[in-house]
Parts: structure tokens; C-alpha cells; sequence
């Protein structure tokens, strides 16, 4: 019985260190995918100045991964690309909110 | 080892090694830019001697494999059978050597890796008929008992223990001198207890492995002994990818047919090696358990001296490795292999050495093993101590390693797949056509200037006393620089000469390919040569050999001197006599890429002249040699009246590491020290008349090519974003764009990408090689300082180097080449 409950701690405990070493690349497996199809789709198109192809892709994603700062800088880069500075400035807006950082998305 | 048995293994060390130093070739040049780079240029001239012998010493190498095997084979039986299959393998494989000299013939693709592969096979089988030979020797397996495994846990943590308190000490001893104000008393007893805490957990992680493995096997000896040779053998072949496989941008079923095979080779050579030793003496096999085959079994009476002597003897091998290391290094590859041989020698002499068989409650195993687990988990270093603990990794390359394996978390993985991916191209490419001038007639220029480019190979902005007031040993070179324009914010456009060289020729990024052949509809440069009917005096150098049309109207210099060989003195004294000779109205272009003072050709040690304080000497010495070579040359034009008719072009094709962060050469690096090169431009006279400069605005080592279409002036328009800028014909308007322009640089040899912003003030560096983003500011032109990666930054830098990336596919037709390679 004692045995047992080493053998049971033992495997516990090394099933604990596995976790931690693969947890992160499960981890980083799920959620938004910065280059998964969709993503490069907007991307190559932003890249070709074909904005108005990219932006329905764009805000598709931007419904699907609210949270994901790249979809709200992909938006600054193509309302200003289709002139629309209103919606520019408020996709700026959303970028730094969700990167948290003031000033960041004026690089461009 | 009876006396009889240590020369036989000797032999079959030498036999093992001979091999693993051919796969080790073979790996090497598995990898196409590894093979252009380094192979043949030899920029270690002994892998070259070793290559051109190879087949001599193969039969030399199967003598010795015949006389080590014959007493097996004389025996007969199971192994000898199988000895003199082995046996006869390695005579083809000889033979076959011999019609079809492997070595030198090889240059990337699968051949290498078959190559490898055989030569990492054919020690596997030595050591299967060692395990053959020795069958009914063996030890009989014990069950696990809990002493045993309370001892295996004291090693565990006895190595930790050892190897943390000897690399403190090792860091102590590199640090002796060194202004650290990050590694005071305090910042040295955090870098120790981070240093203890990372060694436990990978201590405790072996442990477990080991302790389940034993729990496991039960009195299965045969399954407990595979289990523990696997388990060594996974660890190996995990080490292998990590660290020479992702070096040699090895991946998919190759790298990891490699890494089996390297392990399966050097695991079956030493278990093969002990088991032989163990059948020699039938005392050393009483109550063996299988992990004593490989450590050696407890020994009740090991003196202090003993240990101490293998103390010492680690530490040893702990500075020599760091040494080597020094040395000749590629991204920390061979340190941190010599680490690793440091973490098992210390392992195995503790192994010995601890002999108590006390039993550990099972609450204190738990315990012990939490706690570096809950550490891992719960400890988040603050900013201070992450600058302390990136200091400490500096000089404790131990914690480097194992703080990598600890905390290193890929921060965005399928970003680092996506650097991969598009990093050397292996689809067939059609060459892009670039143009700086449409169509492309002979300039209207009534004389034509004479036109000198020279790429010192790895010379550093901040050895010249142009760039950096506290430099007094490059006199004459400065001097250049006051008849000269210096830009003094000059960058290159990929780090490693494989793609910088051919990128300052075809005046553009390039696609990460080596290389897109034919290269001439790329090469701007030799177009405009052409064009303008220039005599091209030209140092045929490993690289440009390729890419460079044949020509009648091309003079060689250094002609038989291998490229690892060019010095600029020799360089500059063939060419001034060449420049005699010519005729003097026809124009002159002399192109040079001298070695001096790259990392391979530095001594290791020279007299330290006070001139040379604070800096590197070994290179500084070098620097100091070639400016008194360049004086003479630049004399040599003003006493023929040349000097005011050329444009000399003085510049690198990337910097070098020469110690920062404990870091030596330029491998995948693009730090800020790497990526910042001198450009120093003579102007002729009409020229610097008429010129438009500011020389501190953002420089590109692609903007050399089109200056040099303008000094013939042309008005070069770049036909694509990838494309330089010509740097005497820039407007307010040009300037102000290319200071709030972004620049994607690009290592030539790995997925490492960095983004030049601000006008050169910022560097954000991705590496895909080690799973980690850095990034570098400065005001001015003050020195650089590493600062923290926000979330903003990183979505932003990353997004523009997956721009940049498609740019460069799109431009050089990457696409195209995928879609053709799919559809076939």
C-alpha cells in the first residue's frame, strides 16, 4: 500500500513538470491565430493595397477575437488606406485600449 | 579496464569518433548556406584538411576498425557473426568513399544527411555487437527499493547542488575585472538563487523520470536497462535538435532522423564501452542496478581526494569548454553542449560518490521536488531582476541553459513558424528583374569616375575614430573620413555576408534564398558596370564567384588566394599595380571583400597597447593594421591624380559581437552591434559639389548601388519598396520619408528578423531560432540600450515583418514558385 502511494506521488508529480512544459504550446494553440488562413488573407491583401476586399475578412475577425489588438491595427491601416479617418481614429482608439498602450498605432 | 582492454577501447573511441566527426561534416553541410559559408570557404582551414583526407584516412580508420573487431569475429558465435557484418558494411562504405569522395562534394540537399546518417549507423552497430558479446554478463536487475530511490533523489539534487555552486564560482572567475553594476553582492545572490532553483527543477524532473522508470521496470532488468538507454537517448536526441539541428536550420523527418541516429550512436557507444568493462570484471557487477552501466556503480571507498580530483577535473572541463566556446562558437551551440557534457560528468561523479541509502519519507520527496515546481510556477522576476538575471547568463553559461529550459516560453509560436517558413527558400525561384534605370544607356558623364567598393568583412562602425572619438588607433582612415562623407546612421540590410554582399550588389533586400541563380538580372551594379564599359578589377570572393557573369573585361584580384585569406593590404598593393598597368582613360571598378578581421582570422591573444583600452585588442590590433594599408592606397591615388575622379566606398557587410553579452561573432545575430555598419563614401569632386547628403539620416548598405548610380548621373528610381535609395540625391522631402520609414533586416543564415523605426533609434529583434523578441533604443547617437517588448510593439513589429516578408515574396515571385510546386 505505502508503495503504491509512492508510486502514485512519483507519477503526480512528474505528470506535474510534463504540464508545465507542455501547457504553453497548448496554450498557444487555441484562440486567435496571427498567421492561421483568415489572418493572412487580410494581411496579404493590406500588403496589395486591396482594402476593401481586406476590411469584411478583417471585421469578421474582429467579431470572432475581440480582444486581439492585431485585428484593431489591421483596421487603423485599412480605414486610412480607404481614407476613412473617423473610423481610422476610432480603430486607433480600440488598438490602444486593447495593447494598452497610448500612442503605439501612430507609427503608421 | 585490464590493461588489454583499455588500448581496444581506445580504439574504439577513435573508431566512434572518427565517425561522429564525418556526420558531424555531413550535418554541417546539410545546410547550403553553411556549406557556402563555411565549408568552402574554410573558414576553419582544419574541417577543409579533414575533408580533403577524408578518403586516406577512411582505409586508415577501417584498419583500425578490423583489428579492434578481429578478436570478436575470431570468436565466432552470435557477435562475431554480426562484427563481421559490421565490419563488412564499413569496408563498402570505405570502398565506396574511395570511387565517390563524399566530403567535398557536399553542399545541402538529402545526400548530406544520408551521408550522416551511415556514419552515425555504423558505431550503433559496434555497439549492438558489444551488447552481443557481453550477453549472460550482464547484471541481473534488482527490484527498486525505496533506499534506492531516495539515493537517486540525494544525486539529483548533490548534482544540482554541484554544478550551481562550481558555475557560481566559474562566474565569479570571468567576471574578475568586468564593470557590472547589475552583479553586486546582491545581484550575484539573486542570480545564484535563480541559478539553484533552476538546476533543482531540471534535477528533480530527472529524478522523476528515472524513479517512475525504475517503478516501471520492477524486476524486468532487461526492460529497466532499455528503458534507462531510451530515456538518455531521447535526452540526447532532444539536445541535438535544439541546439545543432535548429543552428543548422535543420527540420521535419531529416533533423530528427539525425538526432535518433546521433543519440542511438553516442548512447549504444557508451553503454557498449561500460558493459564491455563490466564483462572484463565480473566484481564490479555485484547488485548492479542498470543506471550504475552507464554513472558507474556507488563507491564506499572513494576518498576525499578522488572526489576532489573529479571536482576539479569538471571544473576543468567546464572553463575548457567555455573557452572553446570563446573561441569559435555559433549562437552559443557548443557552450551549451559543453554544459550539458558538464551536467552528466557531474552527475556520474556524484552517482559514485554518494553511497548513504537513507530513506527519504515520502512527504520530504514531495516536498523536494514542489518546491522548484511551485518556484517555476509562482516566481515572476521583476524588471530589475530580469536585467540582473540576463546579466548573470553572461557569465554563468550553466544557468544560460538552464534558464532557457525553465522559463523560455515561446512567446508567439505560430509567428516563429510562419520566420521559418519563409526562411531559406528551398523552391526553385525565377530571378526578379531589377532596375534602377529602365533602360539602362552608358551615362552621359564626360569622364567617368573610377569607382573602388570595399566591404571590409565584420569591421565595426565603432573601431574607427570617425565613428567614435575614444578610437585613436585608425589615424589614416580618419583622415579618409574628413575628405569623405560618413554616415553616421548606417545599418545593413541582413546580418552574415551570405545575403548582404549579393544584397549591396543587387541594391535591394532579397529574397532568403541561397541563391536565385542566374543572379546578373538582379545585379544592378553589374549592370550599370556593364553598361558604362567599366574595367572590373574584382576580388572574386566565395560568394560573388557565383553570382558574378564571366566577363573579358575583368581583372582578378587575389587571384589564387583562397577568400578566408584576403587581407586588404595585399589587396590594395595588387590593385595599385593593376591600376598602373591599365590604361588610365578607360574607367576602373575594383571590388574587394578582405577578411581581416573577421572572427576566424582575430588572434586569440596580442600584446594590449593603451590604445587598444577598452576595446577588444585582438580586433582593434587588426583594424589598426589595415588603416596604414589604406593610407598608403589612398596616397598611392592623390600621387597619380586619381583620388579627385574616384568614389571609395568604404563600408562592412555587417558588424560582429566581440564580447557584449558574452557573445563572440555574428552567426544569426542581429544586434545592434551586427546590424550598425561604417559607411564612408569619397566623393569625386563634381560630385561632392552637386551632392544632397545628410548623413544622419537612416543609411542602408542597399543604398550603395544606387549612390553609385547617381555619382555616374543617373536619377536611380527604385523599382519596388525592397529597392536602396541613392544617398547624394535625396530631398528634404526624401530625407523626411526615410527617417519615419520602418526597415525590415533580415539574418542570412536563420529565421531572425529585426525592424529598424525612428531613424535608426529603435530595433525590435525577433528570433524565431530561440523563440524570443528583444528589443534596443538609443538617443542619437548614444550607445544602445535593451528595453522591454510591450504587447503593442509586438503585434505592431511583428505584422511588419510578415509585410516586409510577403513584399520580398511578391517581388521575387515566392508565390509563384509555391503554387508551381504544389501543382507538380
Amino acid at each position: 500500500m505505502k508503495s503504491l502511494a509512492r508510486t502514485a506521488l512519483l507519477l503526480t508529480l512528474l505528470a506535474a513538470y510534463v504540464a508545465t512544459i507542455v501547457r504553453p504550446a497548448l496554450v498557444a494553440g487555441g484562440g486567435f491565430d496571427a498567421v492561421g488562413p483568415a489572418s493572412r488573407y487580410v494581411e496579404l491583401a493590406i500588403g496589395e493595397h486591396r482594402y476593401a476586399e481586406a476590411l469584411p475578412v478583417a471585421l469578421d475577425l474582429r467579431r470572432a477575437h475581440t480582444g486581439e489588438p492585431l485585428v484593431a491595427y489591421w483596421l487603423v491601416t485599412i480605414y486610412q488606406g480607404l481614407g476613412r479617418t473617423v473610423d481610422a481614429r476610432a480603430a486607433r482608439d480600440d488598438f490602444e485600449r486593447l495593447s494598452g498602450q497610448t500612442g503605439a498605432a501612430n507609427a503608421d | 579496464m585490464t590493461p588489454s582492454l583499455r588500448p581496444w577501447a581506445a580504439g574504439r573511441l577513435l573508431i566512434a569518433g572518427f565517425c561522429w566527426l564525418t556526420a558531424a561534416y555531413a550535418c554541417v553541410a546539410s545546410s547550403t548556406f553553411a556549406s557556402l559559408q563555411f565549408l568552402q570557404p574554410r573558414v576553419f582551414p582544419w574541417v577543409g584538411t579533414f575533408s580533403d583526407w577524408h578518403v586516406v584516412l577512411g582505409w586508415g580508420w577501417l584498419a583500425l576498425a578490423a583489428a579492434v573487431s578481429w578478436p570478436d569475429v575470431r570468436r565466432g558465435g552470435a557477435s562475431g557473426r554480426l562484427a563481421a557484418t559490421v565490419l563488412a558494411a564499413a569496408a563498402m562504405a570505405v570502398v565506396f568513399n574511395t570511387l565517390s569522395p563524399m566530403l567535398p562534394s557536399l553542399a545541402g540537399g538529402t545526400r548530406p544527411i544520408v551521408v550522416a546518417l551511415v556514419a552515425f549507423a555504423i558505431p550503433t552497430g559496434f555497439a549492438a555487437v558489444d551488447h552481443v558479446a557481453v550477453r549472460g554478463c550482464r547484471p541481473s536487475g534488482l527490484p527498486p527499493r525505496d533506499d534506492d530511490e531516495s539515493r537517486l533523489l540525494v544525486v539529483a539534487v548533490a548534482s544540482a547542488l554541484v554544478v550551481t555552486a562550481l558555475y557560481a564560482v566559474h562566474a565569479s572567475v570571468a567576471m574578475a575585472g568586468a564593470f557590472e553594476p547589475d552583479l553586486l553582492t546582491p545581484g550575484l545572490l539573486t542570480g545564484l538563487a535563480w541559478s539553484f532553483a533552476d538546476h533543482l527543477w531540471i534535477a528533480c524532473i530527472v529524478f522523476l523520470t528515472l524513479a517512475a522508470i525504475a517503478r516501471a521496470a520492477s524486476r524486468r532488468a532487461r526492460f529497466y536497462y532499455a528503458a534507462v538507454f531510451v530515456a538518455l537517448a531521447v535526452a540526447i536526441a532532444l539536445a541535438f535538435w535544439r541546439l545543432a539541428g535548429t543552428a543548422l536550420g535543420m527540420h521535419g523527418v531529416p533533423a530528427w532522423s539525425v538526432a535518433a541516429g546521433c543519440a542511438t550512436s553516442v548512447i549504444g557507444t557508451w553503454a557498449g564501452l561500460r558493459l564491455r568493462r563490466l564483462a572484463d570484471r565480473p566484481a564490479d557487477r555485484q547488485a548492479l542496478a542498470p543506471l550504475d552501466i552507464f554513472f558507474g556503480a556507488p563507491r564506499h571507498a572513494t576518498s576525499a581526494t578522488g572526489s576532489a580530483l573529479g571536482l576539479l577535473t569538471i571544473a576543468g572541463l567546464a572553463a575548457a569548454s567555455a573557452e572553446v566556446a570563446r573561441l569559435a562558437d555559433w549562437d552559443f551551440v557548443l557552450l551549451k553542449a559543453g554544459v550539458l557534457v558538464v551536467w552528466l560528468t557531474a552527475f556520474g561523479l556524484v552517482h559514485r560518490v554518494v553511497t548513504s541509502r537513507v530513506r527519504i519519507p515520502l512527504w520530504a520527496v514531495a516536498a523536494v521536488c514542489l518546491l522548484p515546481l511551485v518556484a517555476q510556477q509562482t516566481l515572476d522576476a521583476s524588471a530589475d531582476q530580469r536585467r540582473t538575471l540576463a546579466r548573470y547568463e553572461v557569465y554563468n553559461p550553466s544557468f544560460r541553459l538552464a534558464h532557457g529550459l525553465v522559463h523560455d516560453v515561446a512567446a508567439t509560436p505560430s509567428f516563429d513558424r510562419f520566420l521559418r517558413a519563409n526562411t531559406s527558400v528551398e523552391a526553385a525561384l525565377r530571378p526578379a528583374n531589377l532596375e534602377f534605370a529602365p533602360s539602362l544607356t552608358p551615362s552621359a558623364l564626360p569622364e567617368k569616375p573610377l569607382v573602388f567598393l570595399f566591404i571590409v568583412d565584420s569591421l565595426r562602425p565603432d573601431y574607427l575614430g570617425s565613428y567614435n572619438p575614444a578610437v585613436r588607433f585608425t589615424p589614416r582612415l580618419d583622415a579618409f573620413a574628413t575628405e569623405s562623407v560618413v554616415f553616421r546612421n548606417a545599418f545593413t540590410r541582413f546580418g552574415g555576408t551570405g545575403l548582404s554582399v549579393p544584397a549591396i550588389w543587387a541594391g535591394s533586400a532579397l529574397v532568403h534564398k541561397q541563391y536565385v541563380l542566374p543572379f546578373h538580372p538582379m545585379n544592378t551594379l553589374e549592370k550599370l558596370l556593364d553598361a558604362n564599359g567599366y574595367r572590373k578589377v574584382i576580388g572574386r570572393d566565395s560568394i560573388m564567384d557565383r553570382l558574378l557573369e564571366p566577363s573579358p573585361a575583368a581583372d582578378a584580384l587575389d587571384a589564387g588566394v583562397a577568400n578566408m585569406d584576403y587581407r586588404l593590404c595585399g589587396t590594395l598593393e595588387q590593385l595599385a599595380m593593376k591600376l598602373d598597368s591599365l590604361d588610365a582613360s578607360a574607367p576602373v571598378f575594383a571590388y574587394s571583400l578582405p577578411q581581416d578581421v573577421h572572427m576566424s582570422r582575430l588572434p586569440s591573444r596580442v600584446e594590449s597597447g593603451p590604445e587598444y583600452q577598452g576595446f577588444h585588442a585582438p580586433y582593434a590590433t587588426k583594424v589598426h593594421a589595415i588603416d596604414a594599408c589604406f593610407g598608403r592606397f589612398v596616397d598611392f591615388l592623390k600621387a597619380r591624380g586619381l583620388y579627385e575622379r574616384s568614389l571609395i566606398v568604404l563600408t562592412s557587410d555587417h558588424g560582429e559581437m566581440l564580447g557584449e553579452d558574452g557573445r563572440f561573432g555574428h552567426s544569426t545575430h542581429l544586434f545592434p552591434q551586427v546590424v550598425r555598419v561604417p559607411l564612408i563614401m569619397h566623393l569625386p569632386a563634381a560630385l561632392a559639389r552637386r551632392a544632397a547628403v545628410d548623413v544622419d539620416t537612416l543609411a542602408l548598405s542597399t543604398d550603395i548601388t544606387p549612390t553609385i548610380y547617381s555619382a555616374l548621373g543617373y536619377a536611380p528610381v527604385a523599382g519596388n519598396p525592397t529597392m536602396g535609395r541613392s544617398l547624394v540625391a535625396m530631398d528634404a522631402q526624401a530625407i523626411e520619408a526615410r527617417r519615419r520609414e520602418t526597415v525590415v533586416i533580415a539574418s542570412s543564415y536563420g529565421p531572425v528578423y529585426a525592424v529598424l523605426q525612428d531613424n535608426g533609434q529603435r530595433l525590435y529583434i525577433a528570433d524565431a531560432l530561440n523563440s524570443q523578441d528583444l528589443a534596443y533604443e538609443r538617443a542619437g547617437n548614444g550607445p544602445w540600450a535593451g528595453v522591454e517588448v510591450t504587447a503593442a510593439e509586438r503585434t505592431i513589429d511583428q505584422f511588419l515583418i510578415r509585410q516586409h516578408i510577403d513584399e520580398v515574396s511578391r517581388v521575387f515571385h515566392v508565390d509563384d514558385a509555391a503554387t508551381h510546386d504544389s501543382q507538380h
